[in-house]
Order: C-alpha cells, then structure tokens, then sequence
C-alpha cells in the first residue's frame, strides 16, 4: 500500500473501531456467561445477518459481514487496524443489539455477559485497546447498575448506547437512572446507530421498508438517529440534569451539529416553558458537554467548506473515526493529508487524538 | 522516463490484470479491446488500492418525461474498475471517475512489443 509522510501528528486515537459480535464462537463465549434458557436462545439464534442492501464491511463489494471480516481477535484488529493503518490507541466497541432482544430480561443478562466477554476476549493484554460498555435501555435501573459494576473496570473507558433502539428517544426520563450512573462513574455516555435497516426500523420503520436504494438508507439512518437523540437530551433536560455528563456521538455525520445548535437555540427561546430546567442554550451544553466523531467526513466539492464546518463546531469538539471494518470507513492518513489539511497542526492534533485522550481519560 | 518490462502477454490468458512495483510505486496493467492501460494503485479518494478491486459494469439510464419511464442499461461490462475500498468507479479505458470527470486515475504509457508488456515510468 502506498503511503505518503503525513502532517502535524505522529499519534492517533481511533474512537469507534467495530469488533465481530455474532460469530459462532463469540455468541458461546457470551453463551456460557449466561443462565439457561437465555443460554439456549441465543446458541439457537440464526447467524444470518439478514439485510436486503449490500453487507456492512470492507472491502466494499460486499463480500462479508463485519462478522466475516478481521475483527475477531484482537490480534487480527491489530494488525488490520494498528499496523495496517497507523492507529495508535483504539476504542473498540461490540455494538451488539442488546434493545433489539424481545425479552427485557435476556437483555439485561446479555448485556452483562457481553461486557464480561469483551474484556477477556478483546481488552485484556492488549495495551492499545480500551472499549466502551454496551448497555440496553430496556430495564434502566438494570443498566445503571451495571454501570456501577463495570465502572471499576480500568478498560471500559466509557458506555455504548446503541441509538434508534431504545423504546423512545434517549433523552426520555425514563432513562434518568443511566446519566446519572453514568455521571456517578464519570463516564462518558457513547452513542451509535446503525445503516442496517432492522436496527432502526423500530422508530423509523420506513427505513427498513420504503426506501428504493442502500444510499438513501445509508444518508438517512445514522443522522436521523442522532438527530433524534440529541433533540431528546436537551429538550427533556438531561443535559442539566447531569452537567457533568459527556456525551460522544459516532457516525451521526458533522453536518448535523450545526443544525442541531442553532435549531435548537431557537426552539428553546420560543418554547421556555418546555424546559425550565436548561440555564444556557442549547448550543453552549453542545459546545461544553458534546462530541463528535469524524466519520464519515462529508465530502464537499471544495475542501474549504469543510474548514469552515469544523471552525463552526470546534475542532476542541472532534473525535477522529475510522468505524474500521465498515466499508465507509476514514483512513487515518488521508484524514490527516486529505480532509483536515487547511488546519492548523494544532487542531489536527486535538481532532486525531488530544480530545479522546482527554475525554476518555486515557493516560499513556 | 524509463521503460521497465513487468510482464508478458500469456499473463493476460489467465489474469485480468498484472500487479508490479516498479521505482517504488505499484502499478496495476489492465487489457481493454486488445490494449493495454497502466494505473497507479491509488485511489484518488484516500488512497485504497484500486488496482486490486473488482471489474465491473455500469448502468446508465434515460428518462421519459411523457411516460414517465425510466429505462436501464447495463453496458461496459467488466470496464469499470471499483475500489475496494469505498466502491469508487472508474473507467478502465480512459480513467475517469464515473461520477466525477473531474478525476482521473494516475496513469502511464504502457505497451505490449513481442509478447512483452512494457511500462514508461
């Protein structure tokens, strides 16, 4: 593979690295962490990872699911990851389904086991690697207690949310109980969605249905989600409720954070009476409690306009993301020297790897 | 420039392509209508290796505003070249991104003499 020197930064933190969660041998290793019958169902689940549109991974001509991919072990993220595209530290995530399970309490279970899982499997020895807790919604006194039991576990560096899942948007009051375990634990609170149709097709059922092309899927699914769920945090609150919460957003795409700023500094002032509680406006609990990751970067025709997209947000805001193995993933290389390249080194270096040390506590 | 042989025509037979490294850069030779085109193995988008992805063909379409129809082709079958990375077509006769003509895939002359397949780099 050709390479070319790259600019300003020598380090980079990868915020959203996907590792495999159905194959065979994963599903017994979760399997055996659970009682029966739960045990049962889930050996007994299908492995078809079903989706009319092209499959998930890289590379593109979808040969493959995530699942058929590199990212079994951590060894083979590695190599792909670390050695084959320069990732210095990465976050990784299992971005299992855990609100798509009918029965609550398979779900709390689940969720339990995943974790235990992905620490023995895929973090311990493993110096580089630090994950993020996957929770459901379903139960939320479940879940925070499961924050409480896994915040002690120095790996976790945060939680995953798996947005579009939940019964309703994730800002509800229902789900108090996870931000303020989640700010008790200081952790920060991750969010991802997912382009596969079924995951969103609870709350946004025309998703799955009625769309005619994978591009109109994949435009629409991860913005939507994210949309909805920041809307949801501030305008029920959350955000005042728990000041201390960080909240870090992957995949949702950077050009919704404008919209979400100044949309929401608007319905807020016409709307006081709807949330009492907030002291700023929305854009300031976005500036000072908010991130984003990087991919997938939009494209402008003219590179400035991403320039003055990320001056807009804050390169202080902005978490670099490769989503690797997923087929629209961002080479962190050709982040550095293609896309942020009218920034100042400075910026290049908070966006590739100062803020997710910061934000995640990560010291090296 | 110089001219380096990477190959001969019998590869052709079995491949669709050949893969060499010539002066520290990889380069992908492809056969189009008995002529040969050489590109850079990299991709204008982040760099992927272009030269290894799939061929295929291209659907293009017309509209009629009276009936409302939309007619579909699938032509050039195994001219288009995609990137395996982020699925990027270009065509291999001439280059040029299928969706942006503003982008052309880093190319070389490339020749075939007396069986051999001979690159100017």
């Amino acid at each position: 593979m050709a390479t070319q020197q790259t600019k300003a930064s020598q380090l980079v933190v990868d915020a959203d690295v996907h590792t495999a969660y159905r194959t065979p041998e994963i599903r017994q290793d979760i399997a055996d962490r659970m009682d029966e019958p739960y045990r049962s169902w889930l050996l007994d689940d299908s492995d078809v990872y079903y989706s009319p549109y092209p499959l998930d991974s890289f590379p593109k001509q979808g040969e493959s699911t995530t699942e058929d991919v590199v990212v079994h072990s951590p060894d083979a993220i590695e190599r792909d990851l670390c050695e084959g595209f320069g990732v210095d530290v990465a976050i990784l995530n299992s971005l299992q389904k855990l609100d798509l399970i009918p029965s609550r309490e398979r779900a709390v279970q689940e969720m339990r086991a995943v974790n235990d899982m992905f620490v023995d499997r895929f973090l311990d020895d493993h110096e580089q690697f630090y994950g993020l807790a996957m929770l459901t919604t379903q139960k939320p006194d479940k879940t925070a207690e499961e924050i409480d039991r896994i915040a002690s576990e120095d790996s976790f560096v945060g939680v995953m949310l798996a947005n579009g899942d939940s019964d309703k948007p994730i800002g509800d009051p229902r789900y108090d109980a996870i931000f303020r375990a989640a700010e008790d634990n200081d952790m920060p609170v991750c969010f991802h969605s997912s382009s596969v149709g079924y995951a969103n097709s609870r709350r946004f059922p025309f998703l799955y249905n009625d769309l005619q092309n994978y591009g109109e899927l994949h435009m629409l699914a991860h913005p939507f989600a994210h949309i909805t769920d920041v809307t949801s945090l501030i305008m029920n609150q959350t955000v005042e409720k728990f000041p201390d919460v960080e909240y870090v957003f992957l995949e949702q795409d950077l050009g919704i954070v404008p919209l979400l700023m100044y949309r929401l500094n608007r319905e807020t002032v016409q709307n006081p009476s709807e949330v009492p509680l907030l002291d700023k406006a929305p854009e300031e609990y976005i500036r000072e409690q908010f991130y984003w990751g990087t991919q997938p970067l939009p494209e402008p025709l003219n590179n400035q306009d991403l320039t003055a997209m990320i001056d807009l947000i804050g390169a202080e805001n902005i978490l670099f993301t490769s989503d690797h193995p997923h087929n629209d993933f961002d080479d962190p290389t050709s982040v550095i020297d293609r896309y942020l390249t009218r920034l100042s080194d400075e910026d290049v270096d908070k966006i590739m790897y100062e803020n997710a040390l910061d934000v995640f506590d990560i010291k090296l | 420039m110089t001219e380096h042989t990477i190959g001969t025509v019998e590869e052709f037979e079995e491949n669709d392509r050949l893969l060499a490294e010539v002066k520290g850069r990889e380069v992908g030779v492809f056969r189009v209508d008995g002529e040969y085109r050489a590109y850079l193995n990299w991709c204008n988008h982040q760099g992927g290796p272009i030269c290894k992805g799939p061929l295929t063909g291209r659907r293009t379409a017309t509209f009629d505003r009276d009936t409302l129809e939309t007619e579909f082709e699938w032509t050039e079958e195994d001219g288009v070249l995609v990137c395996p990375w982020h699925g990027w077509e270009f065509s291999l006769d001439t280059g040029v991104n299928l969706s942006r003509s503003d982008i052309t895939l880093p190319s070389f002359p490339v020749r075939e003499e007396d069986g051999e397949i001979i690159l100017s780099l």
